[in-house]
């Protein structure tokens, strides 16, 4: 896959470059944006009005980032990718998306474009039989013009290693492609921050890892990613590692930082990477190893 | 159940002249025709008709028992029609009557007639669906209801329902196959039973696939409208419709079919040809 993934400097093909006379989404704030793309501020959000599903929730995910967000079940993990894509607008405090609040609804389109959400089932976001449409489906409600719309599209199918399959069915491929289709979806809206809601747990091992690999390609070519996981070893290939615990930040830091305080990890019930298990498993049994979260770095200490 | 088997109104891939023709074209090609097969009264005018169809599904290079094979579903349909005309008319000689029923020459000669024009219906009806994709079809009916779209008619909204359920009809059948084994499984049954038994047994199959379609669409919309989706207004349409050659010379040959057809007829009542029939 080749990467070169500059917007370019053609104001034409911006996609805030008003279209005249049509009803272009016009993006607000597009001009050289240079402050945190995802802040949340003091953020509370209820499903019910009894239970936060988030409570007091403030992060600041900074540009070009790569930060996994980890949690268990019911943390509030899944409800922030809403927030970010103003799907959820908060009860208490403020989302602000590339400086644009989520809570003032003029503003809804211009931050679904610039920070795209991928969902966790691949099957609930193909919405045309054909994968072409499909990614083109974005591009198509920002009223772009028709040139504009196609070339995305190829351009986005190309970045996610689809370009032969425009012609294909959604419905015939496998997981893993429809998760790639619905990332050149997104892709194709021309994002700053791409959210990712779990894209991993409905898929197989290899689908996983396709799709993992694609992140980290559009994340060396600068779009931000938020990954939004319950898998810690994908955690581990982060420069940043979010846990969220009861709807509020529980640790925050580098991979390394965060994996090796495992009783606190323990405490909220959640896994840690292998290399981190077994390294523990073993400094309990009086084999003494370095802590680290790199398994290549545990084989190199254990064949010493 | 598989899908892709001998299914009415399925697609046969190619890249002929009238697979390429413009969809709306399609759809007005099939209005006139549907008009043709109600005046064509008699052999005159069923040859008329025939002469068209085969000359499209010629031209859509589409194996002639493809299509045959998309219409045989509804096979009973012209055995109906045909045994309904057999058993009702009474023209010419009598060969058997019973109350209401009769058998004469004249019931076979209608027979004859109405099969056959219901048969070239289908056949018309069929080749539009074997040669335009699901997706084209609802660009078609979209671009053609939107004239009513000012008197409030949601043309968009209804052309987008109709390609997503186009688009959920698989991921449907697959959830159903699934529902029923796991069923069974528990030891339902399906094919046992009278009438009432088995629509009864309908009730287990199709609460979970509605509960299950229900969450597909809430899903499904939180996507789309993440997607920026906000209906027809400023909404770029990537599959411009475009009338083209083949599209005119095609609906002016419908035209002049009708327009023979017509003629025949008024020739015929007028008397001046012999009576065919």
């Amino acid at each position: 896959m080749h990467m070169a993934l500059q917007y370019g400097d053609d104001a034409a093909a911006r996609p805030d470059a008003p279209t005249e006379g049509s009803a272009t989404v016009v993006r607000a704030g597009d001009e050289g944006f240079a402050g945190d793309p995802i802040v949340f501020d003091a953020v509370t959000y209820s499903y019910d009005n009894r239970t936060n599903a988030v409570e007091g929730l403030s992060i600041s995910i900074h540009p070009g980032e790569y930060v996994a967000i980890v949690g268990g079940n019911g943390s509030g993990k899944s409800t922030f990718g809403k927030l970010v894509n103003a799907l959820y607008v908060p009860d208490a405090g403020e989302v602000r998306v590339m400086g644009l609040s989520t809570s003032d609804e003029a503003n809804r389109f211009s931050i679904r474009s610039r920070a795209g959400l991928v969902f966790q089932n691949p099957d609930d976001q193909m919405i045309t039989s054909l994968v072409r449409d499909d990614v083109a489906f974005g591009p198509e409600n920002l009223g772009l013009p028709v040139d504009e719309v196609v070339g995305r599209r190829d351009w986005a199918l190309d970045q996610v290693g689809m370009a032969e399959m425009g012609g294909r069915e959604t419905y015939n491929l496998s997981g893993g492609q429809k998760q790639r289709v619905a990332i050149a979806g997104i892709l194709a809206m021309r994002p700053d921050v791409i959210v990712l809601d779990e894209p991993g747990a409905m898929l197989d091992p290899r689908g996983r890892r396709g799709i993992l690999r694609v992140t980290h390609e559009l994340n060396d070519a600068g779009v931000t990613i938020v990954l939004i996981t319950h898998f810690m070893d994908e955690a581990l290939t982060a420069d940043r590692v979010v846990v969220i615990d009861k709807g509020r930040v529980a640790m925050d830091g580098t991979p390394a930082e965060v994996f090796t305080q495992h009783e606190r990890l323990a405490a909220m019930r959640l896994e840690e990477p292998f290399a981190v298990r077994l390294t523990a498993a073993l400094r309990e049994r009086g084999l003494y190893v370095p802590y680290t979260i790199d398994e290549e770095e545990l084989v190199a200490s254990l064949c010493l | 159940m598989r899908l892709g088997a001998t299914v009415f109104g399925r697609y046969y891939a190619g890249d002929s002249v009238v697979h390429r023709m413009d969809p709306r074209a399609k759809l007005l090609i099939v209005l006139v025709y549907m008009v043709a097969a109600v005046l064509a009264v008699d052999l005159w005018g069923v040859a008329v008709l025939a002469a068209f169809t085969l000359a499209c599904v010629l031209l859509s290079r589409i194996p002639l028992r493809e299509v045959f094979d998309s219409v045989k579903p509804l096979l009973f349909i012209l055995v109906f029609t045909a045994l309904l005309n057999v058993l009702t008319v009474s023209e010419g000689t009598v060969y058997w009557h019973w109350a209401m029923l009769t058998i004469s020459s004249g019931g076979f000669w209608h027979a004859l007639v109405f099969t056959l024009r219901v048969g070239l219906m289908l056949f018309g009806a069929s080749l539009l669906t074997l040669t335009t994709t699901t997706i084209d079809l609802a660009d078609g009916i979209e671009a053609l209801l939107k004239p009513f779209a000012r008197v409030g008619l949601p043309a968009h909204e209804l052309a987008m329902m109709t390609s997503i359920a186009l688009r959920f009809l698989p991921t449907f059948l697959d959830e159903g196959v699934k529902i029923k084994r796991a069923q069974e499984s528990r030891g339902a049954t399906f094919d046992e039973g009278g009438p009432w038994q088995r629509l009864k047994m309908l009730v287990p199959l199709l609460s979970p696939l509605f509960a299950s379609a229900f969450r597909h669409a809430n899903e499904l919309s939180m996507a789309m409208e993440s997607r920026c989706y906000h209906g027809a207004e400023g909404r770029t349409s990537l599959r411009a419709l475009r009338f083209g050659r083949a599209d005119y010379v095609g609906f002016a040959m419908a035209i002049v079919m009708v327009v023979l057809l017509v003629v025949t007829r008024v020739m015929l009542s007028a008397g001046v040809t012999g009576h065919f029939a």
